[in-house]
Order: structure tokens, then sequence, then C-alpha cells
């Protein structure tokens, strides 16, 4: 595989304003109780402060996809050229495995088609020269398109605090973990 | 918590119950070869009959139930699509050794692959349900509970009149199975509570549930007493053990915490 596309998700620009989670919606129009893109508000036991961090997730394009391994009529598929693991919805027979087996939360069922869907990291887009939209939508450039097999950027984490660790599927997602914040005690001033 | 997955639970413990009795008469048949039931299609034939009646329940999981004769396609990857060719190959081995038997050809020998392709079946079932987004059953678990459904079920469904010489030869089955199956359910939820984060909240959601009390108390402990103190195998028993069974597996499908419940906190 000559690239491999995944997230960078930098958690001391996100503001959790949900602008990505926003654009992915309307850029496909999910039934309601259908998200490809979530914000995770991260716990007081991983960030232990008044101010908020949150890690933005969706599909990470695994390396070895827990839900293309799980499915029985092979309706999930791996780019060669860029890696995205796309979900065939004709294929699909709505019986819910790759949602039991993907540790993400990924695939989420359809009500409305009964069927599988899950982000497909805007193939139609990527061919067409663009972004995702949920990258070209963030306000603070929190979140970015990255070739996870070229890029070395120092201080980006594969599995941070609040991120299960699956080194076998190898999720193709890079994160900037959140930074503490400088105390400052006036009475020291 | 997840969906309870009723047509799932259905298929798993009836699919699980025609293995349990072809492995049951399987034993039985080799060691004691002088059974009235050695030629006779009956017990193959009942466990055919309940296989089917669990691939039945399975389809109505199925977004698009028509779809399913394709999902044997992904046999490369898949442990659903080699599961479902797994219980096809035992259903064929059983609808043939009924076929000889009704026709009055005694081999007894068929029921050696049929034991065979059904515990390689219930084996992929367990790798099916015990999937990586499941830390708690992403092991060894599924499989043991698995085979305790089998040998429970499998004997206990050997009791009935039709099969009426076999209730007592089927008897310290069942209660070796009891013995084993009341540990390991009352263990497996306190070996999850020293695990990592997610396992520990599948180990509490189980503490915390009613229906699994019920289950330890009544399918385990009061089957147990009534097992060692009657002489006899009531016809009720093997029913508390279905739906004990039946709410087992609901537990196993409900109670068991998905990783993605607790992304943003510690795992």
């Amino acid at each position: 595989m000559s690239r491999q596309l995944g997230f960078y998700i930098d958690s001391q620009r996100c503001l959790g304003c949900f602008s990505c989670a926003m654009a992915c919606k309307n850029q496909y129009h999910q039934p309601a109780t259908v998200v490809w893109r979530r914000i995770y508000d991260l716990s007081e036991e991983i960030y232990p402060h008044r101010n908020r961090s949150f890690y933005s997730l969706a599909c990470n394009h695994c390396e070895k996809p827990a839900c293309l391994e799980a499915c029985p009529v092979s309706a999930y598929r791996k780019r060669e050229n860029d890696g995205v693991v796309i979900h065939d919805q004709a294929k699909c027979i709505g019986c819910g495995n790759c949602i039991r087996a993907c540790p993400f939360g990924a695939p989420q069922y359809n009500p409305v088609v009964k069927k599988t869907e899950k982000c497909s990291l805007c193939w139609q887009r990527l061919d067409a020269g663009l972004k995702p939209a949920c990258v070209d939508a963030c306000p603070v450039k929190a979140l970015d398109l990255i070739d996870v097999l070229k890029s070395d950027t120092p201080g980006t984490l594969r599995f941070p605090a609040g991120f299960p660790q699956f080194d076998r599927l190898n999720p193709s997602v890079r994160f900037v973990p959140p930074r503490m914040p400088h105390l400052v005690r006036r009475d020291l001033l | 918590m997840s969906s309870s997955e009723p047509p799932l639970v259905v298929f798993t413990v009836l699919s699980q119950m025609a293995v349990g009795m072809i492995m049951v008469f399987t034993g039985i048949t080799f060691m004691s070869p002088d059974n009235a039931l050695l030629c006779s299609p009956l017990v193959p034939g009942a466990a055919l009959g309940i296989l089917i009646l669990g691939f039945g329940a399975a389809t109505l999981h199925l977004g698009h139930p028509t779809g399913g004769v394709r999902s044997i396609v992904n046999l490369r990857y898949s442990w659903l699509s080699r599961e479902i060719l797994a219980f096809g190959c035992c259903g064929a081995v059983l609808a043939v050794d009924t076929g000889l038997r009704w026709r009055g050809y005694c081999m007894p020998l068929m029921l050696i692959p049929a034991s065979v392709t059904g515990i390689i079946a219930i084996y992929t079932s367990a790798r099916v349900y015990g999937p990586p987004g499941y830390p708690a059953i992403n092991n060894a678990s599924p499989m043991v509970f698995f085979m305790i459904t089998a040998t429970l079920l499998g004997s206990g469904g050997l009791i009935y009149p039709p099969f009426g010489s076999l209730a007592n030869v089927v008897k310290p089955v069942l209660l070796v199975s009891l013995i084993i199956g009341g540990i390991v359910h009352v263990t497996v939820p306190s070996l999850w509570m020293t695990g990592g984060r997610v396992q520990q909240l599948t180990g509490r959601a189980h503490y915390r549930s009613v229906t699994y009390w019920t289950r330890i108390i009544v399918q385990f402990g009061f089957s147990l007493v009534v097992l060692i103190l009657l002489d006899t195998i009531p016809p009720w028993l093997p029913l508390v053990l279905l739906a004990g069974e039946l709410a087992g597996r609901t537990l196993f499908f409900s109670h068991t915490v998905h990783t993605s419940v607790n992304m943003g906190k510690p795992y």
C-alpha cells in the first residue's frame, strides 16, 4: 500500500464545537440516530481540569479492519491506493456483525434502510481532490487528513488515554493529547 | 449495554442444544452399544429439527433476511461465514444420517463426523460472538459457556419419552455439566472484575442483574439439588434448564459492555 490516509486529531486545539459532526451530517444526511462522527468529552480521570478536552472520532480506517474481517458478505473493502475502508451498502444484509466487531463503534445501524453504514472518509471528495467534509469544516484546524505512513509529527500518539488500544487492528489515526493547563498561583507572583 | 438480540439468543441456544444432543448420543452409542436407540433415526432427526429451528430464528436478526444465502462469501476472513458453513455441514451430516437410519441402514459411525462438525461449529460461534469490541468475551470464555449449554441441554433433551431408555444414562452427564456450569458462571464475572475498565463494567453489570442471580440460584442451585435428591429426572427439569440458558444468553448479549461505550474514559 503506497499511502494510508487517516485523521490527525489535535486535542489541544479542539473546542468541542461539533462543526465536524455537523459537516458530516450536512454532507450525507444520515437519519437522526445514525452518527458517523462523534465528539467524546474526556473524563476527569484523564483530564482533571475545569476547561474541557475532546476527541473527535469517526472510522479509523484501520490497517487490519475488524469490520472487514467480520462481514460475512464481503461488503467492506480497503482501497489499495490510499487505505480507505469502504462499505458497499448494496452488498450489506444488515447482520450487525461489523457493529459488534469494531472496538471503536464506527459502523452504525441505519434503521431506515436496515443496513449498516460508516464514515467513508469522503472518498468521493478525495477522488475529486478535496478534503473530507469534517476536516474542511474545523474552524481551528484541530482535525486534519494525513498519510500515517509518512507523517512523523513529534508529540503525536497512536493510543492516548481514553482511546482503546488495539495494536493488531492498527487504527490510522494520530492524536495530539491535551496539554495540562499551566497553573499560576497568585501568592507566588 | 448492547442489544439483547433475541433471534441470536434463540439461534445460539438451539444450535448448541442440537450439537449437545448428538455429542451425548455419540458417547452413549459407543460406550453402551446395546442401547435400544442405536439404529433409530429419532435422536439425529430431533437434533436436525432443533438445528433448523435455530437457523430459522437466526435469519430474523438480519435487516435483509433474503440476503442470508450470500453469507458464506467471506470464508477467508469472517468467522460468521465459517460458522454458517460449519453448522451447514453438521446439518447435512445429520440429514444423511437420519435418512439412512430411516431407510433401515445402521451406521453409528456417522455420529462421529456429526459431533466433530458440531463442535467445530460451536467453536466458530464462540469466535463470532467474542469479537475485539467486547474485551470481556474476546477470549476462551464464549467457548466454555457454549459447551456448557451444549452438554446441559443436549443431555437434558434426551430424557423425554421417545428417548426414554437414555434418561438414566444421561443423568451423570447432566450432573457434571450443572456443577461445572455453576462454578464457571459464578467465577467468570469475578475474573472480569480483575481486568480492564470495560471488563469491570461487564462484571459489574452481571452482578447487578437480578436475572443473573435468579439464574445461578434456580438453574444451577435448585436443579442440582433436584437432580441429587430424586432418582429420576423430572420432565420439567430440562425446561428449567432451557429457560435458564435463554436468560443467560440474553445476559451474554445485553450485559457485555462494548469498548466504544467507554471512549474518552480510562481503559
